[in-house]
């Protein structure tokens, strides 16, 4: 007990004595906001592209595709997608038809808003879509296309972020005037980038006859091994089979990965600098105390006191400069449009990430803070006290 | 410069102080040579590239292939030297650990006449002509799966389905040496493009883009125009641009770069700024008296303020050196790693004038108080 007061004692005066040495302290406020400032910035886009997986994948929805592993490659003609249809372990809708739904993705350049043209996926999905999903993309603007004609309903990203997709526009797209009839969203999810429209008729107008994946609705989760072996074994099908929140999980995960090991060397490296700069405030902090560190220990307080003191005030310097850091990074980039690769994402600073940086912080603190507590609790006490 | 070791004295008067500034330092310095090197290196790769070399593209998208009909036609194209149809090839090697390299297959004659980046030995080409499923690797592809004339390379390509399923059986026929300075095909494998055409599974009778020669380079942007302008309004449009423009806009793609980059370099210095500003004050203020002593044995105000100041850009200079330093032999790893080359002067020269400003700024105010001291008062410690 009165070893925790000494360390109560002890820590109270030195940081009592805080604002005496307000420039030196100030350093390492600053040097911690900083890198978690830059640090959580750099992870909130990485956050940000995990947070876009799209919502309507379920539980037992799976995607088959070319062994690329490409959604827009594969090539898939109405036989495979018979093929696939009987495969053990599809759902039957009301109608006792397999529930297969045959996509068609395309790439397609468009003036960007931003100038110049930029990718965007232009996606052709079958009439059984509805069907299949819990949660359709929700039109929130205009209406449906109507299979058939040339008509096709934008994303709400896809709109921020491109010209001519307003509804009522007409974007000229392989030689074709496609009318935007709609907008949709997808409660934030990655598939607000791209456009859409009816499977065949996107197949029709831009020369095609082949599908380029297929979207299974299996009877239960547990299907999926026996769905994915049967086609896998089956010769006249190249392909491979996922679970369809795996899939887009794998194709945003190499995403944020590389934008997360960014995010964290930039933030290692920084965060060694600030350590320097931590060290140098607590080595003239202890410095400046000498004496009275010195007094203390010959009234018979604990150098384990005097240590945790010191790390105690290092720590105290390192946590509101977190907080800093973190609103800034906050006020400046949460739900700021990034744009990666031709999508663009919101960036996310999670609560996670604001606990990252404490934790980064925390440590920064301590390690700039233990080697001058060390050094404050081995002082000789008879030469501390004789300093001037 | 009688001065010097008097400046020295005073950066080392605190040994442990200054070497932890001084590593503080270093460490910013190295962050902004390898982040600056690594955007400089975007654009020296932008400026590699030809402006004679012409790249038609579907103006659909890029990944749309364009029918090899456009291909005659592109060649009788006035101030059309050469052209060649090329399918995008870029793959996976089968070993344990997969690593993706880039790849095109290719109509062997044509793009030896009409790429002369590449020096690929004449012999290698004969080969390739000679085996259909012949592959001719860049030395760096080679070096990094130990491959050599002969052996057999089973390669997934990322696109493209072979009709007899699973990877695309190559056989080496031939090695190059790589050349980083060509983006697109310095590091690229290099098929046939009659095996890869009939062998896929879809988009046979297509190329995924041509490049084109021009006679004349001043006259590349009107022989692109007319290109074009023979496709518009069919259902195969191209975008014929300079290989130049092309990588400018692929780079744009990926996202704003520079800005991240300014950023958080902007971050780092700030943050650094006030930790050596507060330690140049902190080392006057504790030498006032030897500052009074200095001006009593005859030095002048303006001396006093010139050694303070020149010990800051002797010290951030040394320490911004050593951080410049560090990352310029980092470099050479950065370049196998990102594939391009990274030409660091200018970076390693405006990294020394961010030094100079920021012992300028840090050194300036203590300087001043350095100046401003009167001997009495110093003495007297008020």
């Amino acid at each position: 007990m009165s070893f925790l007061r000494q360390i109560w004692a002890v820590s109270a005066m030195s940081l009592a004595a805080l604002p005496s040495r307000a420039g030196a302290s100030l350093v390492t406020v600053v040097g911690v906001a900083t890198v978690v400032g830059v640090m959580l910035s750099l992870l909130g886009i990485g956050a940000g592209v995990t947070g876009a997986l799209p919502r309507n994948d379920e539980p037992g929805a799976v995607i088959v595709l070319a062994t690329s592993g490409a959604e827009i490659m594969g090539s898939f003609s109405q036989a495979d997608v018979a093929q696939i249809a009987e495969a053990p372990g599809v759902a039957r809708g009301p109608d006792g038809k397999p529930m297969v739904e045959p996509l068609a993705g395309v790439i397609v350049e468009l003036e960007s808003k931003a100038g110049g043209t930029n990718n965007i996926l232009f996606r052709g999905v079958g009439p059984a879509a509805d069907r299949m999903s819990k949660h359709p993309l929700h039109v929130f603007q205009g209406r449906r296309y109507q299979v058939g004609l040339h008509e096709l309903i934008a994303g709400r990203r896809a709109q921020a972020n491109f010209k001519h997709l307003d509804v009522g526009d007409t974007v000229m797209l392989r030689g074709t005037p496609w009318k935007v009839v709609g907008a949709y969203d997808d409660k934030g999810g990655v598939d607000e980038n791209g456009i859409v429209t009816d499977a065949d008729t996107l197949l029709a107008a831009f020369n095609r006859t082949t599908y380029t994946s297929v979207i299974v609705k299996l009877d239960s989760p547990a299907s999926f091994r026996r769905f994915k072996d049967a086609l896998t074994s089956n010769p006249q099908l190249q392909v491979q089979v996922k679970p369809l929140g795996q899939y887009y999980h794998d194709q945003l995960a190499a995403l944020n990965g590389l934008v997360s090991f960014v995010g964290y060397f930039v933030g290692g490296v920084m965060a060694v600098g600030v350590v320097f700069g931590a060290l140098n405030t607590m080595y003239s902090a202890v410095d400046a105390r000498k004496r009275e560190i010195a007094t203390l220990r010959a009234l018979g307080f604990g150098g384990i006191a005097v240590v945790i003191s010191v790390v105690l005030e290092s720590v105290a310097l390192a946590i509101p400069g977190a907080l800093l850091g973190a609103a800034a990074a906050w006020l400046l980039f949460n739900n700021h449009d990034v744009h990666l690769g031709g999508s663009s994402f919101p960036m996310a600073v999670t609560p996670g990430l604001v606990v990252l940086g404490l934790v980064w912080a925390l440590m920064i603190g301590l390690v700039g803070g233990l080697a001058p507590a060390i050094r404050a609790a081995r002082l000789p006490v008879a030469e501390a006290l004789r300093a001037t | 410069m009688k001065y010097l070791h008097l400046v020295w004295a005073g950066i080392w008067r605190r040994p442990g102080r200054a070497t932890l500034t001084l590593l503080s330092i270093v460490n910013a310095f190295l962050l902004y040579g390898l982040l600056q090197g690594f955007v400089s290196g975007l654009g020296d790769t932008v400026a590699d590239t030809h402006a004679d070399v012409l790249i038609t593209l579907s103006r659909v998208s890029q990944l749309e292939p364009l029918p090899m009909s456009h291909l005659a036609q592109i060649r009788a194209t006035p101030g059309v030297k050469s052209a060649a149809p090329l399918i995008i090839f870029s793959g996976a090697y089968h070993t344990a650990r997969p690593a993706n390299f880039g790849g095109f297959a290719v109509d062997p004659d044509s793009f030896v006449a009409t790429d002369t980046d590449e020096a690929i030995p004449p012999q290698d080409i004969v080969a390739l002509k000679r085996t259909r499923t012949g592959v001719i690797l860049p030395a760096r592809v080679a070096a990094q799966f130990n491959l050599k004339v002969g052996d057999r390379m089973p390669v997934k390509s990322l696109m493209w389905t072979n009709k007899d399923g699973g990877a695309w059986p190559l056989d080496v026929v031939g090695v190059y040496a790589s050349n980083p300075k060509d983006l697109f095909f310095g590091s690229s494998i290099l098929a046939n493009y009659d095996y890869v055409d009939q062998a896929r599974t879809q988009s046979t009778g297509t190329a995924s883009l041509f490049v084109v020669r021009v006679d004349d380079p001043a006259q590349a942007g009107q022989v692109a125009q007319r290109i074009d302008a023979q496709f518009a309004n069919s259902p195969d449009e191209t975008k014929t641009e300079s290989e130049q423009q092309l990588v400018a806009d692929q780079i744009k793609q990926i996202g704003d770069i520079g800005f991240v980059v300014r950023a958080i370099v902007g971050a780092v210095f700030f943050a650094l700024l006030f930790s050596v500003a507060a330690v140049m004050m902190q080392s006057v203020r504790e030498r006032t008296p030897e500052l009074a002593v200095l001006k009593t044995i005859g030095f002048t105000d303006t001396t006093v303020l010139g050694l303070i100041l020149a010990e800051a850009l002797v010290f951030c200079l040394v320490s911004a050196a050593i951080g410049l330093g560090l990352s310029a032999l980092v470099f050479p790893l950065a370049k196998t790693a990102v594939g391009f080359r990274i030409d660091v002067g200018p970076v390693l020269l405006a990294g020394l004038g961010l030094a100079l400003l920021l012992a300028l700024i840090s050194g300036l105010p203590p300087a001043l108080r350095g100046m401003r001291l009167s001997i009495v008062d110093a003495l007297a410690g008020r």
